[in-house]
């Protein structure tokens, strides 16, 4: 197989740079190793699409602010839960007090809206910040996106416009012509590829290894969150940041799209790349620290609990040409992919172009993807007309998901193969229950649809759910 | 007064409250009765007494949120509609409760099933797991444990001390799973009793081990706060119909007397 761009993993670096691509002339692949795309940060992040996240003039800033301003738009197109509610940073301490005045400067130094407030303006904007605050910094332009559908519809939006997504690829080596990559091997076959671009996440070291270019290091950051019920995220306005450095170790509190809040993330650094599991004592700190800033979160709601890893580096971000390998491009980026991911494609593409593709715009490819509403974020479902006929038969009731959306995610161009994979597109089975009343009708729904034994469909990405014929022990 | 929850305590409320007001009995499943009663003789009668006495049944529909305005909305294939109602009595039944509520840590893997879902899975014939531990011992867990054993599941229950066991291989009293272990299925839990703790190997995990109200209609989930709100839920699984029926028709008729008299309780 032959193909001008070979992007390397499925999160969301990958996906936007494969969908930034698909508007174009250019053949392009993207191998995941993963079941599914958004299978590792992409997937565990808080779903913050942030205003202002680096110094100003620095690349962080500039792809965050080639962003920020994009969402409305671009979720509009994908039918990606999106809502711009603001952030307010309440300062808990006169250190912490003393350092807002220089953040609010650098946020409107990168081109958003900042401003300060006294206590009495920050507990008037966000009720349900501690008293004890002492003022704070809201940023209106911060907003909140559902990041597992983000990645997911930009790679169906390339899939529709002719990106190979290939699922359950790992690469696992390159055969090199000079100083450039001629083609990536894989379990499928050899894939040549004029240009390489390594979005491999968590990996992107061992892929950069495996290519002979430039020796970085890697490892997983874990993060640790509590998602709580929207009974208590109905009443929370604004996501509440720590501020930077202090006793809340970054422990924000996070309204999510689909109505419930998170606490998190914890930031521990560890080995093991597969270590995702979560840990009493520290979920216990990461709501003591949730508490100082909204002292109303509490267990008694709480849905559920998860960790993920972050993918860490001796330089947090970057991305540019490898030293040694002429065609290949790397996109690293630990903290706040999902803030940068379109300013991001944009500027790989303008380095491949520096380096010699030639990038024309095909005027026939797509820029939005079919329109199925989510019942989920429809105020007024009675007022909808032309709906498939399963649209209003309620499979998950908790997170309000018909037949039709889940059905729409077993068809879809990247589809659902797991229960996971319609969690991913849906939202379906993450509501309070937990899929206590709905998982069972899920996984017969995808079970009839990809004609798959109810044993051996995977409950997650990896891992069946019995142990039957075509199951995993 | 609308009630969602056709089960035993939803038609008991229902044929109560029907007495003095008009009544629509919403449930999302085809035929009334609840899920573990439809079978059974007190819900066919009951089911025929609301029906005499006027009773609106609107089965096979899904509520899904309650409004400010009182306004239900309620989904059924033919699509959506929004039911107006003075009050809004919830009588949803229980859940098993989730690895968040049941304080479970550990890795994320297949192979963990709530017990209503380990049902039904074992009901279609999926073979969950050769080696299965069923943490509690309500009705779901005997039920469950008797399918696991019949497909071949080697069974390791950990009732609460106080509740009725369920036939299984081995039985372990007052013990709790505090964290799941494996790489992509489940290969063992981690179990606490007091300061012990212990390590089974095992491919499944059922949680039967507390029921939860189910409380699933977007507006409608907290306890007070809501605007003519009420819950009619029992607390835990140990009732017997009888006793079920007389508690609805009970608590039913107090939630009226207090919202009368302008109290919302």
């Amino acid at each position: 197989m032959h193909c001008d761009v070979l992007i390397v993993g499925g999160g969301v670096l990958g996906t936007s740079l494969a969908a930034r691509l698909s508007r174009t002339r250019l053949k392009v692949c993207l191998a995941e190793r993963a079941a599914d795309v958004a299978d590792g940060a992409s997937k565990g992040n808080a779903g913050i699409t942030s205003s202002y996240y680096a110094a100003p003039g620095t690349l962080a800033a500039r792809l965050t602010t080639a962003s920020v301003f994009r969402w409305d738009e671009v979720c509009r197109r994908l039918n990606v839960p999106f809502r711009r509610i603001g952030a307010v940073m309440p300062a808990m301490t006169e250190p912490e007090a003393a350092a807002l005045p220089e953040l609010c400067r650098d946020a409107i130094a990168c081109g958003v809206r900042a401003a300060l407030l006294t206590r009495d303006q920050a507990l008037e904007l966000e009720p349900l910040l501690s008293p004890g605050c002492l003022g704070a910094l809201h940023l209106p332009d911060e907003g909140i996106i559902d990041p597992v559908r983000l990645t997911w519809a930009l790679a169906e939006l390339a899939a529709r416009n002719g990106v190979r997504i290939m699922l359950g690829t790992p690469v696992v080596g390159f055969r090199r012509s000079g100083d450039r990559i001629a083609a990536a091997t894989t379990p499928e076959g050899e894939i040549e590829a004029r240009f390489v671009v390594n979005a491999a996440g968590l990996q992107a070291d061992r892929v950069s290894q495996l290519a002979g270019g430039e020796s970085f290091r890697m490892w997983p950051r874990k993060g640790q969150y509590w998602i709580l019920d929207r009974a208590f995220g109905a009443r929370l306005r604004h996501i509440v940041f720590a501020a930077p450095a202090t006793e809340t170790k970054g422990i924000h509190v996070v309204p999510t799209t689909r109505g419930s809040v998170l606490l998190g993330p914890t930031a521990d650094d560890g080995e093991d790349r597969d270590d995702k599991a979560t840990v009493s004592e520290r979920l216990q700190d990461a709501f003591e620290h949730a508490r100082r800033l909204v002292p109303s979160v509490s267990l008694d709601h709480a849905i559920r609990t998860y960790a993920a890893l972050r993918p860490a580096c001796d330089e947090p971000f970057f991305i540019r040409r490898d030293a040694r390998v002429a065609n290949l491009i790397h996109t690293v980026n630990r903290s706040f992919g999902v803030s940068a991911s379109l300013g991001s494609a944009d500027y790989v593409a303008e380095l491949l172009q520096r380096d010699g593709l030639e990038i024309e715009p095909d005027p026939q490819s797509a820029d939005e993807l079919p329109f199925l509403p989510m019942l989920r974020h429809t105020p007024d479902p009675a007022a909808l007309s032309g709906l498939p006929e399963n649209y209003s038969q309620i499979i998950c009731v908790c997170e309000q998901v018909g037949a039709a959306e889940i059905e729409a995610a077993l068809r879809a161009r990247v589809p659902a193969r797991s229960v996971e994979g319609i969690w991913k597109r849906t939202g379906a089975t993450g509501g309070r229950c937990q899929g206590a009343l709905c998982m069972a009708g899920v996984l017969f729904l995808c079970s009839v649809h990809g004609d798959v034994p109810p044993d051996a469909l995977c409950q997650r990405e990896h891992g069946t759910v019995g142990i039957g014929d075509g199951g995993s022990a | 007064v609308l009630v969602v929850g056709a089960g035993l305590a939803g038609l008991a409320a229902a044929r109560t409250l029907r007495r003095r007001h008009r009544v629509v009995l919403i449930d999302r499943l085809p035929v009334a009765g609840g899920v573990m009663a439809h079978q059974d003789g007190p819900a066919h009668r009951l089911q025929a007494e609301c029906r005499a006495a006027g009773v609106t049944f609107r089965l096979g529909a899904t509520a899904l949120r309650w409004s400010d305005e009182r306004r239900l909305l309620v989904a059924d294939p033919a699509g959506f509609e929004w039911l107006g109602g003075e009050r809004l009595i919830l009588a949803g039944g229980l859940r098993p409760a989730t690895p968040a509520e049941l304080g479970i840590v550990g890795d994320r893997v297949s192979g963990v099933f709530p017990a209503t879902v380990a049902f039904h899975l074992l009901e279609a014939g999926v073979t969950l797991g050769r080696r299965t531990v069923v943490a509690g011992a309500g009705h779901w867990a005997a039920r469950i444990c008797g399918l696991l054993q019949r497909r071949g599941s080697r069974v390791t229950l950990l009732p609460d001390a106080e509740q009725p066991l369920a036939p299984a291989a081995e039985t372990w009293p007052g013990w709790r799973v505090v964290a799941t272990h494996g790489m992509a299925r489940l290969q063992a839990v981690t179990v606490a009793h007091g300061e012990s703790t212990a390590r089974l190997l095992c491919d499944a995990l059922v949680l039967a081990a507390q029921m939860h109200p189910m409380r699933n209609v977007d507006g409608a989930v907290l306890d007070g706060g809501h605007p003519g709100l009420s819950f009619l839920q029992p607390d835990g699984d140990r009732m017997s119909a009888d006793a079920v029926i007389g508690w609805a028709e009970e608590r039913a008729a107090r939630i009226m007397d207090e919202a009368g008299a302008g109290n919302e309780g």
